[in-house]
């Protein structure tokens, strides 16, 4: 008798519900994620809380990874050795880690050499388009992308300008080199003349004998200052390399605070800890479902000024106001 | 009582049975489109106007939202811009043109904006004077003269002038801001240039909060993204041209916008406001399932308000329907019993309605229909004396006037077979009888034909008469045709029984004028009779008749000249007649006799 087509009417109620109401989200997740990492020096040993690292971890809990739960953190330390960069950048490789972050350009290219899929993120390479590791800052397109260590070459002029007006007077500056590097010299040289310059290059140096060496050999050429760039063998070596500054009476500027606070002089350039920071970010973003090739390669956001007052004294200098002015962070 | 047809009422059953199951379901269909219609119509103008109001509230909050990051974003501008007039305005640095201490100040304001990546001094002719980059080396060698820049012109008349955005390193976005530098309001010596990181904007916009998903981003004047919570989008530099949303804000479109599609093609409600001052346009972007969550839930309630509606609209659709058409039912239960025979069934409806109505007329009707079966019964009645359409006439036309006792002038014909008696006799009754029905069935054609009148028949002969009680034109002609006709058909038969052995014949006696007519016997079985001479004298006539004569008195022959040869036999001396009768003999008829009503 009824012709009411009952079961419409149900479904135009069960839409309304459903159009209204919201829908479920799944819950928490069983994936366990693996994260490949690998650098030139050493693993940190002592003091570990300040290393950047840490700031990576620290920053992939607080997005929601730890370890021992979902969270699978491979380290592969080269101990300063380059030979070793290849074969644990195939181990890493061989575990099929979701990501693999690499610290320099040198351990970057390692990786690369092992995969074209497997993304990877590098935390600090000077200037990664001339290194190789990525076509274009903006569109880096491939599977690799990072935080670069500066925002450009000509950072390297303004430590050396920041050394002479600490220093005023010095003229020849003796720059410690590592082949891991494929340096474009160019900007370095070209702003060391600008300033009236001589620059004294270290020859290629990796192991603690050739650092000595070429000290002495420096010292030769009347080097009257040094300038260590942020590369992973000096990064690796800091405390040897500020020790024979320091025995040796030079004044020097260093790439970033790690060098200061083990005893170097001063040092201009990005905070590593926040470069491992913003890293951690892309690799949350990655395993979230972002292409590397669409993750525009990030340039520090702060360069910082840090200086050792200690060492001043020690080396009998003291610095000049308008430096002191600049200083993000004074070591007494 | 009447049975009429039983049997008719049960195919009706079937049908009205599915008939009524329709009426149910239309007066159902139709209470429910008209309540319903009512209910959806109302509750579709109320949602609309719910919705229309809610998309226009949820445009205010959110364009206000856009409002608050438009007004924080050029706070962080005119931040920059506050700082450096702050950080020049020094008697100490401004003397008369930049003194030395300038370059402090330089450092000073580097140290206090970590947006601005280089700094310079111009003095108020153009020439650089001093420089300060983070990143680069500044060398008083490489100081030139920027005289011919806009940004030193627009400044150097007083204005704080904002560059469009550039991106440096294929990557940063940059904007140049460009302040005079003041002794004291209006004396202008010189202009400081900042390039000013826009990645720093960054922390503002993703400072915004927009409700629970939602985000604010900004966009140049050509759709170059300048900050956005990601910033890998603003490093990536890429251009929101291509939203629908962008366009719109960007063309000034008074809201609200319709929701479109963000970036990773999420339905987003989006609202704007511009910068004015930098050309730029602030869009805040919330999730249509956010930015509507008001709304839905106001259109669910008035979605179910609606619902509860429509489910009492079908209940008082059904309660309409069943109210229609449980009357109606009995209504068709008693209709089909009328239509069974049963004349006496009472519909009982007391609805005080139309239907209640409808079931007294009914009953009305039923009463009418027992009086016309009654009627129906005197017609059958009369059939025996008349033809079926003379006696249904006598019905209609009211009986009483025609069947009273009256007097008038008609034309009787007497006819029967001779020698029948002896006939029936020796044969069998069955064969008897057989011959009776030939010939009752020749003449009864007849008779019917000419709408004759038959006063009575007994056996083998028959008295009928015209111009009673229907008057007719031409009683005499019809008369004689019909006896001329009657011996033909008659004669027809006589040969054929002689064939058979029976021999028979057939007389006719037709006479004319005046007779008293009436009904004869009591109120239930009653006999309408012609009394008068006329009727004996058409008797005698046939009796006179031979076989296959058609003997008419004077009185018809008078009328039939034209119709008719007419023999004269002569006047003959008929019983019960005082005087001798003249008596004719139609020999023929003149023309041929089919040009009769119904031929």
């Amino acid at each position: 008798m009824l012709a009411v087509d009952w079961s419409k009417i149900a479904l135009f109620a069960l839409l309304t519900l459903v159009a209204t109401g919201t829908v479920g989200q799944s819950g928490a997740t069983d994936i366990v994620y693996r994260i490949g990492f690998i650098a030139f020096g050493s693993r940190p040993v002592g003091r570990v809380d300040n290393s950047p690292l840490t700031a990576f971890r620290q920053t992939l809990r607080e997005r929601g990874y730890a370890e021992g739960e979902n969270l699978i953190l491979d380290e592969r330390w080269a101990e300063a050795r380059l030979n070793r960069l290849p074969v644990l950048a195939a181990e890493l490789v061989q575990l099929k880690p979701n990501i693999i972050v690499a610290s320099g350009a040198s351990a970057v290219r390692a990786v690369m050499a092992e995969t074209q899929e497997i993304p990877i993120v590098f935390a600090g390479a000077g200037d990664p388009v001339s290194e190789g590791l990525v076509p274009n800052i903006s569109h880096p397109k491939g599977n690799v992308t990072g935080i670069s260590t500066a925002p450009g070459r000509e950072l390297e002029g303004k430590r050396l300008q920041i050394l002479q007006q600490t220093v005023p007077g010095i003229i020849r500056v003796g720059v410690i080199l590592d082949s891991t590097s494929r340096h474009d010299p160019a900007p370095l040289e070209s702003a060391a003349r600008a300033l009236g310059i001589t620059l004294i290059s270290s020859g290629e140096v990796v192991d603690p004998e050739e650092f000595r060496a070429a000290f002495t050999e420096m010292l030769r050429d009347y080097a009257d200052a040094i300038y260590a760039p942020e590369t992973p063998v000096n990064v690796r070596h800091r405390k040897l390399l500020v020790e024979l500054a320091l025995e040796h009476k030079l004044p020097a500027i260093y790439g970033s605070r790690e060098y200061v606070e083990a005893g170097g002089l001063m040092s201009y350039g990005s905070n590593f800890s926040e470069i491992f920071a913003r890293a951690a970010k892309y690799v949350d973003r990655i395993l979230k479902g972002a292409t590397p090739g669409d993750l525009p390669v990030e340039q520090p956001m702060h360069l910082e000024l840090v200086l050792n007052k200690r060492v001043a004294k020690l080396l009998g200098l003291s610095f000049p106001t308008r430096i002191l002015m600049q200083a993000d962070e004074v070591i007494q | 009582m009447t049975k009429l047809d039983d049997s008719a009422g049960v195919p009706g059953q079937g049908n009205s049975d599915r008939g009524g199951g329709r009426l149910v379901r239309r007066t159902f269909i139709i209470a429910l489109i008209l309540l319903s219609s009512g209910f959806i119509a109302g509750g579709a103008i109320e949602l609309g106007f719910r919705y229309q109001e809610s998309v226009n509230s949820i445009w205010l909050l959110q364009t206000e939202m856009a409002n608050r990051a438009a007004f924080k974003i050029h706070q962080f501008m005119r931040g920059i811009d506050k700082t450096m007039r702050t950080v020049t305005q020094t008697q100490r640095l401004v003397e008369s043109g930049l003194t030395k201490d300038f370059e402090f100040a330089l450092i000073k304001l580097l140290k206090t904006e970590p947006a601005i990546t280089s700094v310079t001094a111009l003095g108020s002719g153009g020439q650089e004077r001093y420089k300060l980059s983070r990143v680069q080396l500044a060398l008083p060698g490489d100081l030139t003269i920027r005289g011919d820049d806009e940004a030193f012109l627009r400044a150097k008349g007083g204005v704080t002038y904002f560059s469009p955005v550039y991106f440096v390193g294929d990557s940063e976005p940059y904007a140049t801001i460009a302040t005079p530098i003041e002794r004291f309001a209006g004396e202008i010596l010189g202009v400081l240039i900042a390039e000013v990181n826009l990645k720093y904007i960054w922390d503002v916009v993703a400072d915004i909060r927009v409700g629970q998903a939602g985000y604010a981003y900004v966009v140049s004047g050509n759709g170059d993204l300048i900050a956005h919570p990601d910033i890998s989008l603003v490093l990536g530099r890429k251009n929101f041209m291509n939203l629908a949303q962008v366009q719109n804000a960007l063309a000034g479109e008074t809201g609200p916008f319709t929701a479109s599609a963000n970036l990773e093609g999420q339905k987003v409600f989006t609202a704007y406001a511009t910068i004015p001052a930098l050309g730029w346009t602030v869009l805040v972007e919330r999730p249509t399932s956010e930015a509507y969550t008001s709304l839905y839930s106001s259109l669910f309630r008035s979605g179910v308000l609606l619902l509860i509606g429509l489910g009492m609209a079908v209940l008082a659709s059904l309660m309409i329907g069943y109210r229609v058409v449980r009357p109606l039912q009995t209504l068709r239960e008693g209709v089909a019993r009328i239509r069974g025979g049963d004349l006496d069934h009472h519909i009982d409806i007391q609805t005080g309605d139309e239907l209640q109505m409808l079931a007294d007329e009914f009953n009305e009707m039923t009463a009418k229909l027992r009086e016309s079966y009654a009627g129906i019964e005197k017609i059958s009645h009369l059939k025996r004396f008349f033809s079926p359409q003379l006696a249904e006439l006598i019905e209609l036309s009211g009986e009483s006037d025609l069947m009273d006792d009256h007097r008038r002038e008609i034309t009787v014909v007497f006819c029967d077979l001779r020698n029948f008696t002896e006939f029936s006799s020796i044969v069998e009754p069955e064969e008897a009888m057989k011959v009776l029905r030939e010939y009752y069935q020749a003449i009864g054609v007849l008779l019917r034909h000419y709408e004759a009148t038959i006063e009575h028949f007994a056996g083998d002969g028959l008295m009928a008469y015209f111009n009673d009680p229907l008057p007719c034109p031409d009683p005499e002609i019809r008369a004689v045709r019909m006896a001329m006709e009657m011996q033909r058909d008659v004669g027809k038969l006589i040969e054929g029984w002689r064939k058979r052995g029976i021999k028979l014949g057939f007389g006719i006696g037709v006479s004319s004028g005046y007779a008293t007519l009436g009904r004869i016997g009591s109120e239930e079985e009653f006999h309408y009779a012609a009394i008068g001479s006329v009727v004996n004298l058409a008797s005698r006539l046939c009796d006179k008749a031979q076989s296959g004569q058609v003997l008419i008195a004077e009185s018809v022959s008078a009328k039939i000249d034209a119709l008719a040869e007419v023999r004269r036999i002569g006047d003959l001396s008929l019983k019960g007649f005082l005087k001798p009768v003249a008596v004719l003999e139609v020999m023929a008829l003149k023309d041929e006799p089919s040009n009769m009503p119904n031929h």
